[in-house]
């Protein structure tokens, strides 16, 4: 994927993507980091993502538990709570209407011209 | 895994930077935000470095704000508060020290002798003759007291007090 991303469009999508990681999988921040960017967004900075987990975890979508760490003191995991799945499903359905318009603008471009 | 010394101050003075401006934030969630930071700093830096690990993170400021703006309340910041206060006193302080010294020039050139000044609702007294230099200041100055006060009051954004302090976004 290309870096070069609207940063409101990133930080728009980011809530939906970290809750839907972590839906498959708890990890704590950094690890969270390192799977965006397996996923494709090679440029996410950890000073994105750290900050959205905690907001997610204050708004009640993501609870998390301390787990000991051998780098230190212990490790933050974080899961999605059931608001959470519930938002990510939502906004899942909106993401994919979107682009579901996206492409149909496309196509009828192409199709004009 | 222990850290080497170097990155554990280089990640304790990001960290310092970090608190000053998370100041708004309650305690305890300030404490656990650095809690967090500094273990994923510790778990970046095993991977990347802690030089790399810490410019992943973004300048100290724009990172707060980025925590900052996921409040749904910010408080006061009185730290920056008294470093706003602070500033004002240092700046008060740099001229005065201008002002007297401009006293005993003056009076050295003439001759030396005693000379009396007010610097912002200060008394000044400055005493210069060959011998030496020599100052006294006594009183109270409102405006700086004033210019303290007010300077303490906008670095620490205390309007939040009143406003509630909407969160940025």
């Amino acid at each position: 994927m290309s870096d070069a991303r609207d940063p409101q469009l990133l930080k728009g999508v980011l809530p939906m993507l970290v809750i839907g990681l972590l839906g498959a999988a708890e990890s704590y921040g950094y690890e969270l980091v390192t799977r965006l960017r397996t996923a494709g967004l090679d440029g996410i900075a950890p000073g994105t993502v750290y900050p959205t987990l905690t907001r997610l975890e204050r708004e009640g979508r993501l609870t998390s538990r301390l787990v000991p760490s051998p780098s230190g003191p212990a490790r933050k995991y974080y899961r999605p709570t059931p608001a959470g799945e519930a938002y990510y499903a939502s906004a899942l359905a909106a993401w994919d209407e979107l682009g579901a318009v996206v492409g149909a603008v496309a196509t009828r471009r192409e199709d004009d011209r | 895994m222990t850290l080497p010394l170097a990155d554990r101050i280089r990640r304790w003075s990001y960290l310092q930077d970090v608190e000053l401006w998370l100041d708004p934030m309650p305690g305890r969630r300030r404490r656990e935000v650095l809690r967090e930071l500094r273990t994923n700093l510790a778990d970046a830096a095993q991977d990347v470095g802690m030089a790399r690990a810490i410019e992943d993170l973004g300048k100290p400021r724009a990172l707060a704000r980025s925590y900052l703006d996921t409040e749904p309340r910010r408080r006061p910041s009185w730290s920056l508060g008294v470093l706003g206060a602070g500033a004002v006193l240092a700046v008060a302080l740099l001229a005065l020290m201008a002002y007297a010294a401009g006293m005993a020039d003056t009076l050295l050139a003439t001759g030396g002798g005693t000379a009396t000044g007010g610097f912002l609702g200060l008394r000044v007294v400055t005493e210069a003759s060959e011998n030496g230099l020599g100052w006294e200041v006594s009183g109270w100055s409102w405006a700086l007291s004033i210019a303290t006060v007010l300077g303490f009051l906008l670095a620490s954004a205390s309007w939040r007090l009143v406003t509630g302090g909407r969160s940025g976004g």
